[in-house]
């Protein structure tokens, strides 16, 4: 009798589109080992898989990345994001299509061989098939000099013809070090249909500090999957910050570990979807250590026929123990065929914890826009009033930050082609 | 033509007939005061006027300038100079008092083939406006009405009133609330808006609101319609005989 592991696994191709070397060989029978994610597991219950599914099915057989125009000028790349306007040359670092452009010489970092990375043996099957597409990892320590204190990463898409993207980066906030870490997640409109399968692990050392910013703007043709693997040590801070106006599927993983005494973790995001956008965000937080804090604030609007998904899940382990954890997740429904799935969890083995969770959705409230419409305001002027307001509300962890005006860019257009009216 | 002329006016709520059959004219330069128990009709007259949703309107004619105002929207007769000053008014996070003004104004301005104002012409407005309702500048920062005392936002009501300088005034029940000094100022405010072109409509249940606003006319509204009208006299003799007497009175 088959296991379900192997009848999966049958369903997968048996080899790739591109060379594997023996570590990647092993990522892509671990990838159909564990078999495609289907919302019958736990992890992916609120998000269809079928899509993604047939994509990846496809690129395994026949991965664009190889025709990549590489005579394309970065430069003139970049330049049709306005966003990307403010990032410093000399900070940035460049992704394209999920490889990374070796330009940025002067940051003195260097990508590692797979061999070397401590990202370890992948336990979910996209990590491992990002394993088995990606030829190197990013690794670098960051906090000893000054250009290693804030980066930039520009993660671009831009495929001619469908493609893997599988960006691999290993950061190590060194101990008592300070640093800002922008990534910046793109995807040339009129490009080919994509599948960014991101890995991303973060040590944060002892007391250090990371201000993590992550700015996601994708079409509909993009499925992205970002997994981030973050750990803490004793007395370090995490504050993080994403903004996702969605893809046919943005997914984002983030499994974070308080590994020491003390640490801190701010996880704020905003997403915001519509046409028939799905967006997943699902967070898996463990306290390990007494003393540690950790804070969920995500809010989410949705518009149209689109869906998403807040899965928050704190665990306490025992002996974790004064650990304080907070989930908080806000939506706002802008139509009658919208979804949201908000499942915030909490599993405590300790004593003396405080842990609080809440969700709320709802739609436009009534009183308001009547209010604002007797004072002579349009009702659409009044709706996207109200929906400014909220998304505003969410925006204050870079209100008064040089990422304001991207995002604040990113958020207005976004809402300019949002359906405002509840309709059918 | 009256200003505001509503004849045999049936409105109901969910099925449940509240105003029956309510007639009542109003002028330019006129103060009109509608009294009447709770439950009367008062606060639904002041709604269907403004255009709030939820209020059936089953027979029955509300013109005003000459125009059914029943086929506006909310904000279209609020652009054509019919403003609400609300009984309760609604708390708005993340939207800015100053900036709601501005637009206001600025879509009122709009409507009347008039520019936009700009930024210093509209902060001086303002400022004489805060000044005339003893409010602090700061309020205009804040969101709107968010966090106010009781007090506050009737004052915000009616500074929004000064600014927008309406044809026609709603006040649903507006001294509701308020301490004696808060009235003094709110009904300070209204009074200073008083003027041969524009009208106002006063809903209230006591006669307090009155000893500062003094109304040319006074209506009583019981059971949905005008039971009895009057000089300010009927609004002192209604405080002290209560609303029953009126009743009687329309009975017989």
């Amino acid at each position: 009798m088959m296991t379900q592991a192997s009848a999966q696994a049958s369903e997968l191709p048996d080899a790739t589109a591109w060379p594997l070397d023996e570590l990647q060989q092993a990522e892509f029978a671990r990838f159909r080992e564990l078999g495609f994610p289907t919302t019958r597991s736990e992890s992916w219950r609120y998000t269809p898989t079928t899509q993604l599914k047939a994509l990846t099915q496809q690129l395994l057989h026949d991965d664009g990345l190889a025709d990549v125009d590489a005579d394309v000028k970065l430069e003139r790349l970049l330049a049709i994001f306005p966003i990307l306007a403010q990032v410093p040359t000399n900070r940035r670092l460049i992704f394209r299509n999920g490889v990374w452009i070796r330009e940025q010489t002067a940051l003195g970092l260097t990508p590692v061989a797979r061999a070397s990375d401590a990202l370890g043996a992948a336990d979910s099957a996209l990590a491992a098939l990002n394993g088995a597409r990606a030829d190197t990892t990013l690794h670098a320590r960051l906090g000893e000099t000054p250009a290693a204190s804030e980066l930039h990463i520009v993660h671009i898409l831009d495929g001619d013809a469908p493609l893997l993207a599988a960006p691999r980066i290993e950061f190590d906030i060194l101990a008592d070090h300070d640093v800002t870490l922008v990534e910046y997640l793109v995807q040339v409109p009129g490009s080919a249909p994509v599948f960014n399968n991101a890995l991303m692990a973060l040590r944060l050392k002892a007391d250090a500090k990371l201000r993590f910013r992550r700015l996601q703007v994708l079409t509909d043709n993009a499925h992205s999957v970002a997994e981030a693997r973050i750990s803490l040590d004793a007395r370090s801070r995490l504050d993080w910050f994403s903004i996702d106006t969605g893809a046919a599927l943005a997914r984002n993983d983030i499994r974070l570990t308080l590994d020491g005494r003390d640490a801190n973790a701010d996880l704020a995001g905003v997403f915001v979807g519509n046409g028939k956008q799905h967006i997943d965000n699902r967070l898996d937080v463990a306290h390990a250590e007494p003393g540690a804090r950790s804070r969920q604030e995500y809010v989410g609007l949705v518009a149209e026929l689109s869906k998403a998904v807040y899965h928050g899940k704190v665990t306490v382990a025992e002996g974790a123990d004064a650990t304080v954890a907070h989930q908080h997740n806000r939506n706002l429904m802008l139509s009658d065929t919208s979804e949201i799935f908000a499942r915030p969890e909490l599993e405590i083995y300790a004593d003396e914890v405080e842990c609080a969770h809440g969700s709320t959705t709802g739609q436009l409230d009534d009183n308001a826009l009547f209010y604002l419409q007797s004072r002579g305001l349009s009702r659409d002027d009044a709706r996207r009033l109200l929906i400014e307001a909220f998304v505003a509300s969410a925006l204050t962890p870079v209100a008064d930050s040089p990422l304001a005006e991207p995002v604040n860019a990113i958020i207005a257009d976004k809402l300019a082609v949002l359906g405002m009216e509840n309709k059918q | 033509m009256s200003l505001l002329n509503i004849e045999d006016l049936h409105v109901s709520v969910n099925g449940t007939p509240i105003l029956k059959g309510l007639s009542l004219r109003v002028d330019a330069g006129e103060v009109h005061a509608v009294m009447g128990p709770n439950g009367s009709g008062k606060s639904t007259l002041a709604h269907v006027l403004a255009g709030k949703p939820g209020y059936e309107v089953d027979s029955g004619r509300v013109e005003y300038r000459g125009e059914d105002l029943t086929e506006m929207a909310a904000d279209e007769r609020a652009r054509a100079g019919v403003f609400l000053a609300f009984q309760y008014p609604v708390e708005i996070p993340g939207v800015n008092n100053a900036y709601l003004l501005r637009a206001a104004l600025n879509a009122a301005r709009t409507e009347r083939g008039e520019d936009e104002i700009d930024a210093v012409a509209f902060m001086k407005l303002v400022r004489e406006k805060c000044a005339l309702m003893s409010m602090d500048q700061r309020f205009l920062n804040r969101s709107v009405n968010e966090g106010f005392s009781g007090g506050e936002k009737k004052r915000n009501e009616v500074l929004q009133m000064a600014v927008l300088e309406p044809t026609l005034c709603l006040l649903d029940e507006t001294d509701s609330g308020l301490d004696i000094d808060a009235l003094r100022v709110v009904a300070d405010g209204i009074n200073t808006l008083r003027s041969p072109e524009r009208a106002m409509l006063m809903v209230t249940h006591y006669q307090r609101l009155l000893d500062y606003v003094e109304p040319d006319f006074v209506h009583v509204l019981a059971d949905g319609v005008i039971q009895m009208s009057g000089g300010k006299e009927l609004a002192l003799r209604l405080e002290a005989d209560g609303y029953d007497w009126v009743r009687r009175e329309s009975a017989a």
